[in-house]
């Protein structure tokens, strides 16, 4: 019983892991698409909006971290 | 051109900002492909209140955790496990409220003394540039319809060209009739430069 459990919590953490890695690859995408964005036109708050991406990214860097190493 | 028309664009002018729907001359604005004497009149956005359906979804989202905390759902799993949860979601949300706000304030129209050009960002990996010269434009035509259309008065603007895409839409834009009004005397203007042979 404690190993089906124990595999059970194992799976979990590496299907948190494998979701946290895909949205930080998503994370990346957002970084790429406001580059091109920033490209294409340049307004104002272009550089405000890098940084937040660049934030969105960093955060999403440490749901991956976070999953690792405390589930 | 009419004198309350000048007064509109005067009202535009005090009005630059970065996040304003409609600025007139903005100031700092480049875009791809802009020629070196081309100067930009008019930068245009969907009206601000067009985000309010994705920024109550963000809301509810935020709250969604305090929501559900009474039912206890959360509580069959370990801490660790409830932290990462929430995390992420709250992840999820500050992801959705990023996309949709680059969605909008990067999908524009830009009037210039020569062209109009639209951006379209509809999502995360789509991009559309479509412009047609001042020249170009046989008819502008606007609408305004709905409660809240009317109420906050914006509209979309339908542009016919005489070029190969042959119709450009500027959608919920505030103040169309003023927009539409400015397309127009720019239209007049290029025809009588085309008839005096100032044309670039």
């Amino acid at each position: 019983m404690d190993v089906i459990e124990t595999t059970g919590w194992i799976v979990a953490q590496v299907f948190m892991v494998i979701l946290a890695v895909l949205y930080m690859v998503f994370a990346g995408v957002v970084i790429k698409q406001v580059n091109i964005m920033t490209t294409t036109l340049t307004l104002s708050a272009g550089k405000m909006v890098k940084a937040i991406a660049w934030v969105h990214l960093l955060l999403a860097f440490l749901v991956v971290i976070a999953t690792i190493l405390i589930l | 051109m009419p004198a309350q028309n000048k007064d509109h664009k005067k009202k535009y002018e005090k009005k630059r900002g970065q996040f304003l729907s409609v600025s007139y001359i903005p100031k700092n604005l480049k875009f791809e492909n802009q020629e070196d004497e081309e100067k930009v009149l008019l930068l245009l956005r969907r009206h601000p209140i067009t985000n309010i359906g994705w920024i109550i979804i963000s809301v509810i989202g935020l709250m969604l955790p305090y929501i559900i905390e009474p039912l206890n759902l959360l509580s069959l799993l370990p801490g660790s496990y409830q932290f990462v949860l929430v995390a992420f979601w709250y992840l999820l949300i500050f992801g959705y409220s990023l996309e949709k706000f680059l969605q909008w304030y990067f999908s524009v129209n830009v009037v210039t003394d020569e062209r109009i050009v639209d951006f379209d960002f509809h999502h995360i990996t789509f991009k559309q540039v479509t412009d047609a010269n001042i020249d170009k434009i046989q008819d502008v035509t606007y609408k305004v319809s709905g409660v809240v259309g009317t109420f906050f008065n914006y509209g979309d603007i339908l542009v016919q060209t005489a070029s190969e895409i042959p119709n450009l839409e500027f959608h919920s834009v505030a103040n169309p009739e003023i927009v539409a009004d400015i397309l127009q005397d720019l239209r007049i203007e290029e025809e009588i430069e085309k008839l005096e042979g100032r044309l670039r």
